[in-house]
């Protein structure tokens, strides 16, 4: 019956549409990335990355968005089971995860800025800010549309012919965490 | 599975469970070693250097697979999807070597 | 013009008689968005046109003194920015709207509110740049927005443009998005990427290439942005920011922006040539491959930009070599072309002058691009007139022309009245006089030395006999854009009808009624070839002549009113121009801080809410009132393309 939509190779509309935008995204960060790696001994007279970087508290938050993606894989996997006590559980997880590393970030910027480097710093200063202060609105924006998955979980129950959004926002959460994967190995990691 | 374009032929159920909530747990605990030996190698003293970057690169790009393609499903998806996401990661590393080799920015302070 | 299919031509419902303001305004067809586009694209044509005739006034004598260099540097700057993100671009989105869909045998584009998104998100773009003019005056930076120009200057001019084109951006990246999905997911049986029209092939690597390089100017839009009012340092030279990373990461963008402007032209011209031609055309997977070539070297050439800029002898060296290679894949495109015309029986119609025009004016345009592969040569050229000459021949001559062959091309299928042929011919021959006579000028001013951008010049200088053509032939443009506007208006009212298929077309969207029903097709086409409607219409003799057959492959809503036929559509939603509204709300608000807090509190307050009924729109009413139902209440951001798209008319036509 499902004429226009299986004539095409099988090819998941939602998906498609979702693969298409992460490829442009990864041309984003690339960007953002970039001028960090440009600016990164600019430092106008302010703070450097060896000064600053706190490697052992950003390797725990970095582990705790690590095991975010593994909290969304579970609950990607129970809402293909069509368990509900499962999806929300790890739904809520996987948000609270994001909060904790959120709140990491949050906490990283107030003590930078406390030890001298500001938006206006430096070159330096502002390449940070923006790749890492965008990467984090990146975050919270999935924590924003985890929360509303959980909240809809509650009230209608996310079945599997319910759209496809789990698999969406699953997908856009993995793609954050991989972006962090970079940014930790390359602005962090390789900074000091 | 799908890595040809055969893709045509394949249908969401058939990669529809994979893997198990084991997979995944044995992936993260994977994935958590990885990033404990990356934080690990840069306090070794003395493993500095190139042999440090290209270590730190070359986990970093493990992890950074190994999300995409397990916990993203990407390897179980048809190729039109693997194409897109690949060649535009492809195409951003190409891109971005090339600018910064242009301001000579990318090998001289590794 | 041979109307050889039988069917009797229905006479066109105005599209703008169904629905009202408010069908308009809610509308998720992809056909009334098209037509949207089209007509806001065209308006803004005007505005930009109208500023180049100031230009043209200006320079027309020397210490020309209509408009001060303050003023100058405004007009060459919303000149720039008008044609190449409010007009070439939306009216290709236009075309690519209205047929991409029709053209795969598919019912609308995936996600159909999107799609409307994307297109108030364009207007309201576009809304928020021009009304800079009331507010403040016009953006001043010139469209490339080079830093220190764009970063440095303390009115809020600058701010209108990078805010502007963010928002212009956002909508392009959701239509490309929607197209890639589009063209990979809703294509109609037997529709193998293969058998699509040329046209789609071009839309689809132009969606890819706004995919790719969209997101690059954002992040150099955003370091203006924050710049000019957060106090970041990345374009400030004195304390170790660097204003060339905004030009690699603007031509980043624009190179592959060029190709996104003349793509979509090559694509119309693709069709417009066999038709005309009567003959296949020639050599279709090497065009394909050539446009797929064209846009992946397209990432490969920025630097050619920015030759001047001091890149070192290897990076200039690689850039040259990589420009000079695309010339290959154009090249192939220009033989195939005139392959396609070679030995065909020709009609010389009005989209067929505005085709061979588009190859004649694009091959000069394509030629002096070469001369600035070459470095040396470059360096002296650089900024001055012949630059302009060159991409005024390969925008206007090219991409201009174009769109008009697909103007005139479509326009019967569209309105469901042809265009006037003879008034046709006239707006064709004074645009191709008054263009040359405008833009050939050039090349010898900048030759001469005549740098761009310039208020005004000296006498003496030798470069006034050429200035002064150039200003009489922009008012032949213009009075050919007149003749056109009278043209259009005229066959709306009373030209004659179009039917079916007017031009014996190739292609999926001549087999529908002229304008189609609302859900394009009654029965999903079965595609068995590449133009496929031709090889249902015409089979061979022993000679190979096309020897029209029995049949009638028309779709059957073309010959009975489209109410026979009970097809399933995506109701309306407004929801997407309210979450446009909040889009610029917000945008104004972030120009006039602190005050503008409050603004951009109520455009968050709209969007959250456009966001949030978007959202559960498809859970309240759900959509599907015939019983082929699981999976399409919808609670995401993604339309329901599935449900909306299977009523099919073995279903409704019960």
């Amino acid at each position: 019956m499902a004429v226009a939509h299986t004539t095409s190779g099988g090819l998941d509309i939602r998906k498609t549409a979702m693969w298409s935008f992460l490829a442009s995204e990864l041309m984003f960060f690339g960007a953002l990335i970039s001028t960090f790696l440009l600016y990164r001994g600019r430092t106008n007279g302010g703070p450097d990355a060896e000064e600053l970087f706190d490697i052992p508290f950003t390797s725990v938050s970095s582990f705790v968005l690590l095991m975010s993606s593994l909290t969304m894989v579970l609950a990607h996997n129970a809402w293909e089971r069509n368990d509900q006590r499962q999806l929300r559980l790890w739904l809520l997880s996987t948000a609270g995860l994001g909060l904790v590393f959120l709140g990491g970030q949050f906490y990283e910027f107030s003590t930078f800025v406390h030890e001298g480097l500001k938006l206006d710093t430096s070159p330096f200063g502002s390449s940070f800010y923006m790749l890492t202060g965008f990467h984090g609105a990146h975050v919270a924006v999935g924590v924003l549309m985890l929360s509303a998955m959980s909240i809809l979980s509650f009230r209608v129950g996310l079945t599997k012919s319910r759209g496809m959004n789990v698999e969406l926002v699953a997908l856009y959460w993995h793609f954050v965490d991989i972006v962090w994967i970079v940014i930790f190995t390359v602005v962090y990691l390789l900074q000091v | 599975m799908a890595t040809e374009s055969t893709a045509v032929e394949t249908t969401e159920e058939e990669h529809a469970d994979h893997l198990s909530p084991a997979n995944y747990w044995m992936i993260a605990l994977f994935l958590a070693i990885v990033t404990a030996v990356e934080v690990a190698i840069t306090y070794i003293p003395g493993y500095d250097g190139a042999l440090l970057v290209t270590s730190l690169i070359v986990l970093g790009i493990v992890k950074f697979l190994t999300v995409v393609a397990f916990f993203m499903h990407l390897k179980y998806e048809p190729f039109t999807m693997n194409f897109m996401f690949y060649f535009g990661l492809l195409g951003a590393l190409a891109l971005f070597i090339a600018v910064l080799l242009s301001f000579r920015a990318l090998f001289d302070t590794f | 013009m041979a109307t050889i299919v039988e069917a009797p031509p229905v006479a066109p419902a105005a599209p703008s008689s169904r629905g009202g303001l408010w069908g308009w305004l809610t509308s998720v067809d992809h056909k009334k968005i098209g037509i949207m586009y089209g007509i806001s694209a065209f308006v803004f044509f005007v505005l930009g046109g109208i500023e180049a005739l100031v230009i043209r006034w200006q320079l027309a004598v020397p210490d020309g003194t209509l408009v001060n260099e303050e003023v100058y540097n405004q007009l060459f700057t919303m000149h720039g920015t008008t044609m190449v993100f409010l007009f070439v671009m939306p009216v290709s989105a236009a075309f690519g709207n209205y047929f991409m869909p029709i053209m795969i045998g598919a019912r609308d584009v995936a996600f159909p509110r999107m799609n409307a998104l994307s297109f108030w998100i364009f207007i309201s773009g576009g809304i928020f740049i021009s009304s800079s003019f009331f507010l403040g005056g016009f953006p001043d930076g010139a469209w490339v927005g080079y830093s220190p120009l764009s970063t440095q200057s303390e009115v809020i001019r600058m701010d209108f443009w990078a805010i502007g084109l963010l928002i212009l951006g956002v909508a392009s990246l959701l239509g490309a998005v929607n197209f890639i999905t589009t063209i990979f997911t809703m294509r109609a049986p037997g529709m193998t990427l293969f058998r699509m029209p040329v046209f789609v092939w071009m839309q689809l690597v132009v969606a890819f290439l706004l995919a790719f390089s969209l997101p690059l100017v954002t992040v150099g839009l955003f370091q203006v942005i924050l710049d000019r009012n957060f106090g970041t340092l990345f374009y400030d030279a004195a304390t170790g920011g660097d204003p060339i990373l905004w030009q690699h990461l603007f031509w980043l963008f624009g190179h592959p922006e060029v190709y996104i402007l003349i793509l979509p032209a090559m694509g119309i011209v693709s069709e417009v040539l066999p038709t005309f031609s009567r003959k296949p055309l020639f050599g279709y997977q090497f065009v394909v491959f050539a446009g797929a070539a064209i846009g992946f070297l397209g990432f490969g050439v920025w630097a050619h930009h920015m030759f001047t800029s001091g890149l070192g002898p290897v990076a200039e060296t690689a850039f040259g070599l990589m420009t000079m290679t695309i010339a290959v894949p154009t090249g192939i495109k220009i033989f195939n072309w005139v392959g396609t015309m070679w030995g065909g029986n020709i009609s010389f119609t009005t989209p067929m002058l505005f085709s061979v025009g588009f190859v004649a004016m694009f091959t000069i345009g394509g030629l002096s691009g070469v001369t600035h592969s070459i470095v040396p040569a470059d360096t002296q050229q650089h900024d001055s007139y012949y630059v302009v000459a060159h991409f005024h021949y390969v925008l206007f001559g090219g991409a201009v022309f174009g769109v008009f062959a697909g103007v005139y091309y479509w326009f019967g299928k569209v309105f469901g009245r042809m265009l006037d042929e003879t008034i046709g011919k006239w707006h064709y021959w004074l645009m191709f006089i008054g263009f040359n006579l405008t833009f050939a000028p050039m090349h010898f001013l900048g030759l001469n030395g005549m740098p761009r951008r310039i208020a005004t010049y000296g006498d003496g200088l030798g470069w006034n006999y050429w200035n002064f053509m150039a200003t009489v032939g922009s008012f032949v443009i213009a009075l050919s854009i007149l003749v056109f506007l009278y043209n259009a208006v005229r066959s709306y009212r009373s030209g004659e009808l179009a039917g079916p298929d007017p031009w014996d077309g190739r292609t999926l969207e001549w087999t529908t009624s002229s304008p189609p029903a609302d859900y394009n097709f009654a029965e999903v086409p079965v595609v068995e070839a590449i133009d496929d409607f031709w090889y249902k219409k015409y089979g061979e003799d022993e000679d190979h002549l096309p020897v029209r057959l029995d049949t009638n492959p028309l779709d059957p809503s073309a010959s009975a009113p489209q109410e026979e036929f009970h097809v399933h559509l995506p109701s309306p939603s407004y929801y997407p121009i309210l979450l446009a509204v909040g889009i610029v709300t917000l945008a104004y608000g972030f120009l006039w801080l602190p005050v503008g807090y409050l603004v951009m509190a109520a455009g968050l307050g709209i969007m959250l809410w456009a966001i949030f009924g978007w959202a559960m729109e498809d859970i309240d009413h759900p959509m599907g009132d015939n019983g082929h139902g699981e999976g399409h209440a919808d609670d995401g951001g993604g339309d329901d393309a599935e449900a909306e798209l299977v009523g099919t008319s073995s279903e409704g036509a019960e």
